[in-house]
Order: structure tokens, then C-alpha cells, then sequence
């Protein structure tokens, strides 16, 4: 992997993303009137100046082992452990879940995501994986429908709001 | 005082209340049992089922898993040498070796009553020091409740064991995220991006079950695979025998509820310094140091004390300052802002009855867990036998409907999902999402205090150095801030 100041590159990639996601909150923030902004702002150039003590403190310069040693000494490296297609694939089965919910609503979305969960991310048998799914689906109706009484979300294309 | 104590335990025998205190013990046990779950996720996932209970109900429950939990990280961690909760790891040291030794039932016997006894100590210690508490927050206002936050979060950061920086990230990050929404000083919606949802904010409780449950539930499907790995010949006897180790060595109980009590009151400092601090102590004071590690019995008994005192005194900081003693008492002062309650000073002068309430839940959690997890100690162990690939859509599912159940609101859901998706990055790029919380919390509070301060004040900053509580909170701040700075460097004992 690419090096930066002895560091590789994917280890500063959160204070980075950080950096500029904070920049876009000030340039918003100074179009709110003073008193609106106040707060924000001051709140706004702290994380930025974070974000940068951040930066350095992961170089393998002297300047960056003296911030690492006096500002976060015991942070742990931050290696990837898992692969990025692993990784991706689990975000992705969580946006799926929630655009499922969204779409075809709660009786639908849970038992169609367990089984497509069951069975192609965990690998288990049809016959395991609907079972599963069914019976985690009755379970969940009866808490939430019936001992909550919460109405359950119809989804967008069945008229939920 | 004698009339609120009553009055709490009054709220709490009620047929209703037992009811869900027992149920909340029983899930404490369950989450606690399983590595990786734990009181946060649990506490997380339950939220928003009690939407629709009233708030002693509500609490009763929070308080029966928050006095579950530990029972059930010590099974497994004696058991099977896989700590439930990051705190049993200490128990780990003395009593999986005891396990080997065919000696498991003397050490969940010892566990068992060290848990009872030393959340026992942590509640007495909790009602020595909450009428002090009360009568000590008569002496904020609005400038000293402001400072009071930077302080809780310059605490909180300072004490996620050497990352200060990143603590301090997280915090202002989770401040930049609590200024989302309608700004009820200024009138003005901000950052909002035109979507309607957002006006009122973040959800806190959505977002709590995303950084928390969900977070954890990715990480949990990375890893893969059974969460431990033999759960097979677990030979449980004597446990009578281990109850009544517990009381022969009674100094070491005390010992550790005392650690735990102090510890817990510290905010941010959590249960894993408090159970290895205990397990520490006890080492140095035994006249038999080179014992400990292969089975002696007192490295059983100091840390399971110290971790349920450590439970009940972590009541104080996160009740009287809204600042969180541990990520579990994190994700319940979600649960205290759902029921109406927003932890701070007024808290603990408008919810006494609650407060009370809940302290003799938790209480009662500990010791009925202590028993209860006696009984249920093989089946408890079986669990870590479960596949991760069945668990992880089952909860992931049950906290993506949770978060939708807090308001019947559907944008709960992404809430959730994109919390979840943020609370996994920063366990992958290691920042504590304990800051984050706290300035969930405490942000809105913090923003209006200062407005109300440069009111009071007509803009004058001097106005924090003329107050003596001011004064004092400013120079905890500068002490806070300046200590890495001074400190020498040196290497930190990370925990396992």
C-alpha cells in the first residue's frame, strides 16, 4: 500500500473525510445570520484544527510521534482487518434492509432480508433458511404488532406515508 | 430522604414493575452472555420497546438488564474464556483457570455472590451521595452548565485510555451533529438540507441503536462464525461452596466494591479499569501474589465486586451531570430523554422518586441475577455457540423496526442505518463513540446554556472567570487539556 510520511494512506483517510465534511458545515454555517452561527462556528474551526493535529499525529514524522505521544497515545493501528469487498457487502446488506422497509414495508422487507441474509450470506440450507426467517418474522410481528401495538410501516409503494 | 427512598422502592414493588425487572434481568443475562453484545446494544435494542411504558416501568427495565449484564459476562468469561463484557475479561484470569481445574462451580458461586455483595456497596454508596449530589447542583446555572458540558467532554475524551484527540473528534463531530435542526434561541433551521425530517434533529435514540447495536452487528458479521468456539464439557459443581468463598474473603470484597464505587463515579472511565484496578489491588495486597493467574479464588471475587459497585455508582455522573460513567449508561440517557427525563442537574431535583426507583432496580437486578444466573449457567454458556450469520440479521432487523417503533417514523430506519454504517468506521479507526454520545446529549443543552449566558452576560466572556464554580470548572478544563501535554510519555496497558 502507498505510503505518506511513512504512513500508509488509508490511515488518514477519516480525519481527511472529517477535514472536508467540516468545511462544508462552516461554509454553511456563515450563511446563517451571527447569533445562528455563533456556536457552529467556533464548534466548526475546533474540528478542523482536530482533523489536522489528526492528520499529523499518524505520520511517522518527529512532529507526528511527538502529537501521537502526547495527544493519543494509546490509539490502536488502524490496519484493515477485513477486506473491502467484505466490508461493503455488509454496509450493502444494511442499506438494502433499510430501502426494503422503506419500499414494501416491515411484513415484507424483514422475512424477504433474513432469507436472502440466511441463505446467500450465511450459506445456510433453503430448508434452514426459510424456517428461520419465518419463524424470526412471527416473533418479531408478535412483539411489535401485537404486544406493542406499534403499526407496522406499509411501505412506500402500499401507501405508507 | 427516608421518604424517597420509600418511595422508590414503593414504584418498584408493583406486580408490573417486577414483571419487567425480572425481563430485563433475563435479557441483561442474555446480552451479557454473548461477546460482542453486551449492556449497550442491549439497552440500545430495548429503548425504543418501551416507547409506550410509563417511566417507572421503563426504568425498572433498563435497570434489570443494566443488573443482568455483568452475571452473564461472567459465566462465559469463567466458563469458556470468552468474557461476554469487556469488564469480565479480569475474571477471566482466575476463573477460567478454575474451570480447568474442574473447580467451575466454585468460581461461579464466588461470582455470583461478589456481584450481589458489591452491588449491594455500589447502592449504599449511591444513596450516601446522591442528597450531597442534589444540594451540589443548586450552584449551577446557565454559564456553569455550559462549562459543565466542555468539561464532560473533555472528560469523557480524556479518559478513553490514551485518545484524547480522537475522543475530542468524536465530540465535536457528535456536536456538529446535534446543531442539525430547528434552533428554538435563534429561530433559524440549520443545516438541515431541505429535508423535512431533520427539523427536529437528529433522533437521539435511532441514532444511539445505529452507533451501538448496529455497529456492532457489522463488525459481528465480518468476524464470521460461531462467537466462541467450545462450549462443550462445562462440569458445573460446589457452587454452595463458592458463595461462602466470597464472604471468608470478605476484605477483598470490600475492597472491591470501593474500587468500583470510586471508579464508576468518574465519568467516562468505565468498568474495565474499574474489575482490573480491583484484580490489581488484590494482587498486591495477597500475601500470595505468584497464585493468582492459575486459579486462585479472590482474583474472582475483586473484580466481579468492583464491576456491579462500579454499575450503581456510575448512576451519579450520568443522572447529576448528563455525563455517561460507561457506553452503557451512554445509550440510557437516550432512553431517560424518550421518557421525558433529560439528565442534568434538574434531574436529580425534578425525578427523585425515578432515581430512587431505578437504584433499587438495579439493585434488585444484581442480586436476582446473581441467583439467576446460577441456575441458567450451562444454557447460558450454549449461547456462544450461536452462529453469527443467525444472530447478526435477526438483530440487525429487530433494531432497524426498533428505531422506526420510537415515533412511527420510517426516517428513523436510515437514521439508524447510516449511525450504524458511522459507529463501524469508528470502531475500525478506533474513536470512542462514548464523546460522540455525550455530545449528542449535552449539545443542544450546551448551545442554549451559552446563548443564555451571552444574554445574561451582554456578550462579556469575563462573566465565567466572576463565578466560583466557573472558576473551578475552568481550571478542570485547563488541567484536563494541559496533563497529556506534561505527562511523560509512556507506554499504556491496553485492554484485552
Amino acid at each position: 500500500m502507498k505510503k505518506v510520511f511513512g504512513t500508509p494512506i488509508v490511515e488518514y483517510i477519516p480525519a481527511a473525510v472529517l477535514g472536508v465534511v467540516t468545511i462544508v458545515f462552516l461554509a454553511t454555517a456563515y450563511t446563517y445570520p451571527a447569533e445562528a452561527r455563533a456556536f457552529p462556528a467556533v464548534i466548526g474551526w475546533v474540528v478542523i484544527v482536530l482533523a489536522a493535529l489528526d492528520i499529523v499525529s499518524r505520520s511517522e514524522t518527529g512532529m507526528g510521534r511527538a502529537f501521537k505521544n502526547a495527544l493519543n497515545p494509546g490509539s490502536a493501528a488502524t490496519a484493515a482487518t477485513y477486506s473491502l469487498r467484505d466490508q461493503a457487502g455488509a454496509m450493502l446488506w444494511l442499506a438494502a434492509l433499510a430501502a426494503l422497509l422503506m419500499a414494501v414495508g416491515v411484513l415484507l422487507a424483514i422475512p424477504l432480508y433474513l432469507f436472502a441474509s440466511l441463505r446467500f450470506r450465511g450459506r445456510k440450507s433453503l430448508i434452514t433458511s426459510l424456517w428461520i426467517a419465518a419463524a424470526a418474522t412471527g416473533g418479531i410481528w408478535l412483539l411489535f404488532a401485537e404486544v406493542l401495538r406499534v403499526e407496522l410501516y406499509r411501505g412506500y409503494f402500499f401507501g405508507g406515508a | 430522604m427516608l421518604h424517597l427512598w420509600l418511595s422508590g422502592f414503593q414504584t418498584l414493588f408493583q406486580v408490573r414493575q417486577l414483571l419487567f425487572l425480572g425481563l430485563g434481568m433475563l435479557m441483561g443475562l442474555f446480552f451479557g452472555a454473548i461477546p460482542g453484545l453486551g449492556g449497550a446494544t442491549a439497552l440500545a435494542l430495548l429503548t425504543p420497546l418501551t416507547y409506550g411504558l410509563d417511566p417507572f416501568t421503563a426504568l425498572a427495565l433498563a435497570g434489570g438488564v443494566m443488573g443482568g449484564v455483568p452475571m452473564g459476562g461472567s459465566i462465559t468469561a469463567i466458563l469458556l474464556n470468552a468474557p461476554g463484557t469487556a469488564p469480565s475479561a479480569a475474571t477471566c484470569l482466575d476463573g477460567h483457570p478454575l474451570a480447568q481445574q474442574g473447580k467451575a462451580g466454585l468460581a461461579l458461586g464466588a461470582a455470583a455472590s461478589a456481584n450481589a455483595i458489591g452491588g449491594i456497596i455500589g447502592t449504599i454508596s449511591v444513596l450516601a451521595i446522591l442528597p450531597v449530589a442534589k444540594d451540589l447542583v443548586l450552584l449551577f446555572g446557565p454559564p456553569e452548565l455550559f462549562l459543565l458540558a466542555v468539561l464532560g467532554l473533555i472528560i469523557v475524551s480524556t479518559a478513553s485510555r490514551g485518545k484524547m484527540l480522537r475522543g475530542l473528534i468524536a465530540g465535536g463531530l457528535g456536536l456538529m451533529i446535534a446543531f442539525i435542526g430547528y434552533n428554538d434561541i435563534t429561530g433559524v433551521l440549520r443545516f438541515t438540507t431541505g429535508i423535512q425530517y431533520l427539523w427536529d434533529g437528529v433522533h437521539l435514540v435511532p441514532a444511539l441503536i445505529g452507533l451501538f447495536a448496529v455497529a456492532e452487528m457489522i463488525q459481528l458479521s465480518l468476524k464470521g462464525g460461531p462467537i466462541a468456539r467450545d462450549a462443550g464439557a462445562v462440569k458445573i459443581t460446589s457452587m454452595a461452596s463458592g458463595l461462602l468463598e466470597t464472604f471468608r474473603h470478605w476484605p477483598t470484597v470490600i475492597r472491591g466494591s470501593l474500587v468500583g464505587t470510586v471508579v464508576g463515579a468518574i465519568p467516562g472511565v468505565g468498568g474495565t479499569v474499574a474489575s482490573f484496578l480491583s484484580y490489581s489491588m488484590t494482587v498486591r495486597a495477597s500475601k500470595n501474589p505468584e497464585s493468582f493467574g492459575k486459579g486462585n479464588i479472590q482474583g474472582v471475587i475483586a473484580p466481579e465486586a468492583a464491576i456491579n459497585a462500579k454499575d450503581c455508582s456510575c448512576l451519579i455522573p450520568t443522572l447529576a451531570f448528563g455525563i455517561p460513567g460507561g457506553a452503557e449508561m451512554a445509550v440510557f440517557l437516550g432512553l431517560l430523554v424518550l421518557h421525558g427525563m433529560q439528565p442534568g442537574p434538574l434531574m436529580l431535583i425534578d425525578h427523585q422518586v425515578e432515581i430512587y426507583g431505578l437504584i433499587w432496580a438495579l439493585t434488585g437486578s444484581c442480586v436476582l441475577a446473581s441467583f439467576i444466573g446460577l441456575l441458567l449457567a450451562r444454557p447460558l454458556a450454549r449461547l456462544t455457540l450461536l452462529d453469527s450469520q443467525i444472530l447478526v440479521p435477526i438483530v440487525t432487523a429487530v433494531a432497524l423496526l426498533g428505531s422506526y417503533a420510537v415515533d412511527r417514523t420510517i426516517g428513523n430506519v436510515v437514521v439508524t442505518a447510516v449511525f450504524g454504517i458511522l459507529g463501524y468506521f469508528m470502531i475500525r479507526f478506533d474513536y470512542p463513540r462514548i464523546t460522540m454520545v455525550v455530545a449528542l446529549v449535552l449539545g443542544s443543552a450546551a448551545e442554549r446554556n451559552f446563548h443564555q449566558t451571552s444574554m445574561m452576560s451582554d456578550g462579556n466572556l469575563s462573566i465565567y472567570l466572576h463565578r466560583n464554580v466557573c472558576l473551578v470548572l475552568l481550571i478542570g478544563i485547563a488541567l484536563l487539556l494541559a496533563a497529556p501535554l506534561v505527562r511523560r510519555p509512556q507506554k499504556l496497558e491496553t485492554a484485552p
